[in-house]
């Protein structure tokens, strides 16, 4: 149990000895410990094939080094390393685990200590040493989970005698390192998340909703600027609504505020038309913009007493420009 | 008679056109005896307002006599001079009664037109497009005016024709600029556009009692009359950062009230918006160049108004609408609702407070109103606005 052990291994050479039990055994807490990190050697272990240069892994730990002051607040999981390095300050305050890659020691040697203290378990990674060298004993006095139980070698005194894991941080600790994925792993977990969505789409264009076949047939309203009293009845009505005859509902209600009266129609019957909305492509043919004409004609009569006429003789023809505008705007819907 | 007609982007020509006729009993007809360019004829000229025909008369800002009424013409007579309000108002519509005189509901007799190219209609404007109602325009010897116990203002006799000639668009729609903008007393107004409409927004903000006003241009000649007929603060915006020109001037604030009279053919941005807008307009990818707007709203203060006077067609890009609401800016827009103001502006004419006859910077008869609006578009010779004599 003395012996210089490296690794994931440390934390449980660093179990005091009050956590052993007389039979030998260790204490429910300290077996927790132990679990863990062993949960984390192994996993260690699975990723630690070599390669050359550096490691991804490294360049996110120097990337992080070199992240500025007030850094960590509120950065959440996973924060990609070039980000991290223009971080502000105060970031590590509520930064989750996972987070900094897997050999930070030279980033914890530049934190600060109010940094340290709400860190949680795992986000330093495996060579912790560096780190706690430098680490500020208040920082270190806080630090939960498995990070302080690696805190070899430079170590204060004082703050090496505290590192030992009370129980209840212990069970708190983490047992998991989600950041550890294979790359494999990914690609099937990506290949997942496209058969998914493009399932949804699949289905989305199977069951939405056929167009309708059948117009809608609303009330086309106006609101007229008079008192509903002067539109009480139907024969109050100006001609150009009276002419529509049974073919059309009449609706008249007071409009709210002091905006009028609401004069509504509609067809009793729509004309049944082969292609749908063909009749919304062809306005002139199409009978509800009759009825709209004949209410704006009515309304322009109660409240003028006269339908404006536009200028005649009109412009000899359109310009191919304004043809084409003209044809964009009727066909195509609005500009 | 004769009319400058629109035959097609950047063709303009003086023409024989039909007679005006009296087609509605309200109608009256109006002998023109000036009238006079806007900028807002620039958009109809470079083709960027659709609904144009070959042939259209245009011009919309105008002055004259009345020669015929209809019998359903009760206040005017024949032989007054009036000066006529650009945009056509029943007078009897909820949107008129309650002075918002260009949402007229009952004077755009191509309604469908400007709902299927718009997506609303607006009121009826004399020469501006059929999707605006598809009348002829001033640019002629006689016009028809729907309307006209409502649309046509008796020019008090102290008046002089040029000065009553812009309280027909230019003067109406620059007091609307200041006054639906909420300038008050001690406010710091900027103004976007030296031209006739932003000169007067300037002149209304300051007899409102804005304590200071700036207008924003790049041309001297404008900035420099701006300077002289109503002592404003000028900036070139080709020489400045304007908005931190603005924050300079302002004590880091920004202007309390914005007012952009600029429209949709802004030009000379120094990040390059320019060209990008410039791009995507050519492709048809946007309507608009809304240069002058977005600077408004990164100079205006915290919960100021920026009020939008230029002329705008449809989809812009790129617009700061984080800012408008971060800031908690109050943005409106309107075409100008004339017949509101037109009476007070009158009287105020008359009483010497407003002139507005410096904006004529060159009068011609109507024949040469082609080259008139050469001189214009490409502000030679220092013009401002072009006023022309039909009858001349």
């Amino acid at each position: 149990m003395q012996q210089q052990i490296r690794g994931w291994r440390f934390a449980a050479e660093r179990i005091p000895r009050r956590r052993i039990m007389r039979d030998g055994s260790l204490a429910p807490s300290a077996q927790k410990i132990l679990s863990a990190c062993q949960d984390l050697g192994r996993r260690a272990r699975g990723m630690s094939a070599p390669t050359r240069g550096r490691t991804p892994a490294a360049q996110a730990a120097k990337t992080a080094a070199r992240m500025p002051a007030r850094m960590a607040e509120y950065l959440p999981g996973r924060t990609p390393g070039g980000m991290m390095g223009r971080m502000p300050a105060r970031m590590a305050e509520y930064m989750p685990g996972q987070m900094m890659g897997r050999k930070p020691s030279r980033m914890a040697g530049r934190m600060s200590a109010r940094m340290a203290e709400y860190m949680p378990g795992q986000m330093m990674g495996r060579r912790p040493s560096r780190m706690a060298g430098r680490m500020p004993a208040r920082m270190a006095r806080r630090m939960p989970g498995r990070m302080g139980t690696r805190m070899p070698g430079r170590m204060s005194s004082r703050m090496a005698g505290r590192m030992t894991m009370p129980a209840g941080i212990a069970e708190r600790m983490p047992t998991a390192m989600p950041s550890v994925m294979t790359p494999n792993m990914k690609r099937v977990a990506g290949g997942l998340g496209l058969l998914a969505a493009g399932m949804g789409v699949a289905r989305w264009a199977i069951h939405r909703p056929a167009r309708e076949r059948a117009l809608k047939n609303r009330w086309i309203m106006v609101t007229v600027n008079c008192s509903p009293q002067r539109l009480a009845s139907r024969a109050d009505l100006p001609e150009p609504i009276t002419r529509l005859g049974d073919a059309v509902d009449i609706k008249i209600a007071p409009a709210p505020g002091d905006r009028g009266t609401e004069l509504g129609a509609r067809l009793r019957d729509l004309p049944r038309t082969k292609i749908a909305g063909m009749v919304d492509r062809h306005p002139e043919e199409d009978p509800r913009r009759m009825v709209e004409r004949a209410l704006r004609d009515a309304k322009a009569i109660i409240e003028n007493g006269e339908v404006l006429r536009g200028d005649w003789p009109a412009a000899a023809e359109p310009a191919q420009a304004g043809k084409l505008l003209e044809f964009a705007g009727r066909r195509g819907g609005r500009l | 008679m004769k009319a400058l007609c629109w035959e097609g982007v950047n063709r303009l020509s003086v023409e024989r056109v039909p007679d005006p006729q009296i087609l509605n009993d309200q109608d009256a007809i109006v002998k023109v005896t000036l009238s006079t360019t806007c900028g807002s004829d620039l958009h109809l000229i470079d083709g960027f307002v659709p609904t144009m025909q070959a042939g259209d008369v245009i011009g919309h800002e105008f002055m004259g006599e009345i020669v015929d009424i209809g019998r359903g013409v009760r206040r005017r007579k024949v032989g007054e001079r009036v000066v006529v309000c650009s945009f056509i108002g029943c007078g009897r519509c909820w949107y008129c009664t309650h002075d918002l005189w260009s949402l007229c509901d009952n004077t755009n007799p191509n309604w469908e037109l400007a709902r299927d190219t718009l997506g609303f209609e607006t009121g009826g404007v004399y020469g501006y497009s059929h999707a605006m109602g598809g009348f002829k325009g001033s640019h002629s010897e006689y016009i028809r005016v729907p309307f006209a116990d409502f649309g046509t203002f008796p020019v008090p006799d102290g008046v002089s024709d040029l000065d009553a000639l812009y309280a027909s668009d230019a003067a109406p729609t620059g007091w609307m600029g200041a006054h639906m903008g909420g300038v008050k007393p001690g406010d710091v107004v900027a103004v976007w556009g030296a031209g006739g409409v932003g000169q007067m927004a300037a002149r209304a903000a300051q007899l409102l009692g804005a304590e200071r006003v700036i207008v924003i241009d790049r041309l001297p000649e404008r900035l420099a009359m701006a300077e002289r007929y109503m002592d404003v603060e000028t900036i070139d915006f080709s020489q400045t950062d304007v908005p931190a020109d603005l924050y300079e001037r302002t004590g880091g604030r920004g202007p309390d009230v914005c007012i952009e009279a600029v429209g949709m053919e802004a030009t000379g941005a120094p990040d390059g918006q320019y060209a990008y807008d410039r791009v995507k307009q050519q492709l048809h990818m946007q309507q608009d160049r809304p240069i002058a707007v977005r600077e408004a709203i990164h100079a205006c203060c915290k919960g100021g108004s920026v009020f939008v006077l230029g002329v705008f067609g449809g989809m812009v890009d790129r617009f700061p609408l984080g800012m408008l609401m971060n800031k908690g800016l109050v943005f409106a827009g309107a075409q100008q609702h004339g017949h509101r103001y037109i009476p007070m502006l009158l009287k105020r004419m008359a009483a010497g407070e407003l002139s507005t006859r410096q904006l004529a910077t060159h009068e011609m008869p109507l024949d040469d109103a082609p080259r008139g609006y050469d001189m214009f578009k490409h502000k030679k010779d220092g013009c401002v606005r072009v006023a022309f004599r039909p009858h001349a």
